[in-house]
Formats: structure tokens, C-alpha cells, sequence
């Protein structure tokens, strides 16, 4: 009896371990996000290289997206999040987490400067709270939103 | 002569009424389906609920000053980002024969006019989700659904879709179209949805 119990938690640890890491391995194959516009000069910061940007391009986790003057961009994240940046903008992603089986997740962004508009995707429908926003000054909850935050320079 | 203390002050109050100046300011836009909708703002200075469409919030450092404004001036002043907002992802459906991955007729019939309209989205990439509906167990639900999802990425893959990034998954019957009894047959939702973004 005591044994039976025994082998009956090993069994249920391995699978937990077998799943966990099936579920890491399907949302590590996922880019984060992609661009789907660019006009002007965008840049792509990743790991502190800075890269031009073009329309495909996908996005990781914790990249930071740069727009010069007279420039702007359009992203999907994964979870159809959109976001669309203006001009001398900086966003930074925190955490991005998605994924498609559960359909829950992590997003964590922070605009640094310049003016964004988020329209939140699947995330921010089965788990709002797991969606901020943050500025130098503010952080931005959601409640299935669509809104547009603006940062000015040198803040 | 300026004292360094001085200097300071001076530097402090440039600071603040740069701050003052130019707060941060968040707008809350109307749902595109019309729902009710809301943003939290929180900062060192409070906490604002945003809930009614065009309701904003200038925030500094040490103030949240809630207003509102209109679509004509939002489409104005942030002209650049509504220009550059990708394009909301368009959700294509297929309908399944019962504990198969054969499409029904109808769907078969329509196979063509989806892929055509596939071929025209700029940079597009894909999430296949595919449904079961409440017959079954979980176990064989969250095959069925995953299989009905593998079947559409090969499709895709054969007819030459060019869709850079197709991931495909099966949420079993987690997710039905039409809400149904355990057991009951729903054809609505033996289904595969073709996310295009």
C-alpha cells in the first residue's frame, strides 16, 4: 500500500516535469512579436545591438524598439496584441509570455519616450492583470482596452 | 556669484517646471466592438480609472489630472500611430466531419476563396487553433483538435501559402463556438480557426 503510493507520486512528479517542459519548449519556439510596419528609421535593440528594422522582422522577449524622427511602427505580438509607436519613440519589453494551448500569458512594456497605442490581444482577455504598461512616471493596467499613452523627451 | 547651492535650486526648479510643463498623457479609445473597456493609471501620485471612451489622464510626478477628449483631436495629435497600426488579424474557420480531420463539404467548397485571400496579407504569419467538440473524452478531444490543426499547417504548406511562421495547436474542447452538453454533437465546433496576422 505505502509502496503503491509512493510510485503513484514519482509517476505524477514525472509527468508534471514531462509537461512543464513540453509547455516551455512550445512557447520558446514562438518569437514574441513581429513587425508589421515600418516607416522611416526603426531600430531593433537586442542584447545592446542596435539593428535597422524592417517589415517581417520578428521580435524576442526583451527587445527594445527605437524609432527615429519622422518615423513610426506597427507590432503583433503573438497573442495579437497590436501596438503602433510614433516618432522619436523608445519601447522597451520586459516579459512576453504567450501561450496558444492555455491561451494565458505575461506582458510587461515600458514606453521610455515618444507615444504608443495598445490595443490588447488574447492576454489581456483570460488574464488582464498579467498586461502593464509602464511609463517613467505611470503604470497602465488594462481591462480590455484599446488607449494611447504619450511620454515627452528628457523627463 | 551664484553659490553651488544655488545652482541647485536653480537646476531643481528647471526640473520641476520642465515637469509641469509636459505631463504624460494616457487616452482611453472606444473598444472596436463597442464594449466597455477601462485603464488603471497608477503613479507616485495617485491612481485614476480611465472607463468611458476619450476620458485621458495627464500624469506627472506629482499629479494625475483626469480630462477628456475627442476622436478629431486624438486622430490630430497622434496622427503618426493611428497611420502605422498593423492590421487587426483576420480569423478564418473550418468545419470538421465528426472524430475525423476531413473537412465538411462546405468547407471544402470554400477551401480555395480563404487560401486566395491568405496569399494577399503583407508579412503574415499564423496561428492554427484547432476545437473538438463536447464528444469524447479530453484525452482524444486534445488529439482530435491537434491533429484537425496539423492537417490545416500541412495544407498551408502544400498549396505553397507563403506564411513565414505557422504554429499549430489543439485546445480540445476548451473552447466550443457554441456552448454544449458533455457528449452532445455540435458541428460548430468541430472546427480549426487560421489566425492571419
Amino acid at each position: 500500500m505505502k509502496k503503491s503510493l509512493f510510485f503513484r507520486i514519482c509517476l505524477t512528479l514525472m509527468l508534471a516535469l514531462c509537461f512543464s517542459h513540453e509547455l516551455l519548449a512550445a512557447t520558446e519556439n514562438l518569437p514574441a512579436g513581429k513587425l508589421k510596419v515600418v516607416n522611416g528609421n526603426v531600430q531593433i535593440v537586442r542584447s545592446g545591438q542596435s539593428m535597422s528594422a524592417k517589415v517581417g522582422d520578428y521580435l524576442n522577449a526583451l527587445d527594445e524598439i527605437v524609432t527615429g524622427p519622422n518615423s513610426s511602427a506597427g507590432i503583433t505580438m503573438q497573442d495579437d496584441t497590436l501596438m503602433s509607436m510614433g516618432p522619436n519613440s523608445r519601447l522597451a519589453l520586459n516579459q512576453y509570455a504567450y501561450d496558444p494551448v492555455t491561451n494565458e500569458g505575461k506582458l510587461d512594456a515600458s514606453l521610455i519616450k515618444g507615444a504608443l497605442r495598445f490595443i490588447s490581444g488574447i492576454i489581456g482577455k483570460t488574464s488582464p492583470r498579467s498586461v502593464a504598461i509602464r511609463t517613467p512616471v505611470s503604470t497602465i493596467g488594462i481591462r480590455g482596452t484599446d488607449f494611447i499613452v504619450e511620454v515627452p523627451d528628457g523627463q | 556669484m551664484v553659490s553651488k547651492r544655488n545652482w541647485l535650486c536653480i537646476f531643481t526648479s528647471i526640473l520641476v517646471v520642465a515637469g509641469c510643463a509636459t505631463p504624460e498623457r494616457i487616452v482611453l479609445l472606444p473598444q472596436a466592438d463597442g464594449k466597455p473597456s477601462a485603464v488603471i493609471v497608477e503613479s507616485r501620485a495617485g491612481k485614476v480609472v480611465l472607463d468611458k471612451p476619450y476620458a485621458m489622464a495627464d500624469v506627472s510626478s506629482s499629479s494625475i489630472k483626469p480630462g477628456a477628449t475627442n476622436a478629431a483631436a486624438v486622430n490630430e495629435r497622434y496622427a503618426d500611430i493611428q497611420k502605422s497600426m498593423p492590421p487587426r488579424p483576420t480569423i478564418y474557420t473550418l468545419y470538421f466531419i465528426l472524430g475525423t480531420t476531413k473537412l465538411t463539404a462546405e468547407s471544402n467548397a470554400q477551401l480555395d476563396s480563404i487560401l486566395e485571400q491568405m496569399k494577399k496579407i503583407p508579412a503574415a504569419d499564423a496561428i492554427i487553433v484547432g476545437h473538438a467538440d463536447m464528444v469524447g473524452t479530453d484525452a482524444v478531444n486534445d488529439k482530435l483538435s491537434r491533429d484537425r490543426a496539423e492537417w490545416v499547417k500541412n495544407l498551408l504548406i502544400k498549396k505553397g501559402i507563403d506564411i513565414d511562421h505557422v504554429e499549430a495547436v489543439g485546445r480540445g474542447s476548451r473552447e466550443p463556438l457554441i456552448p454544449a452538453k458533455r457528449g452532445v454533437e455540435e458541428p460548430k465546433n468541430r472546427r480549426v480557426e487560421i489566425r492571419v496576422r
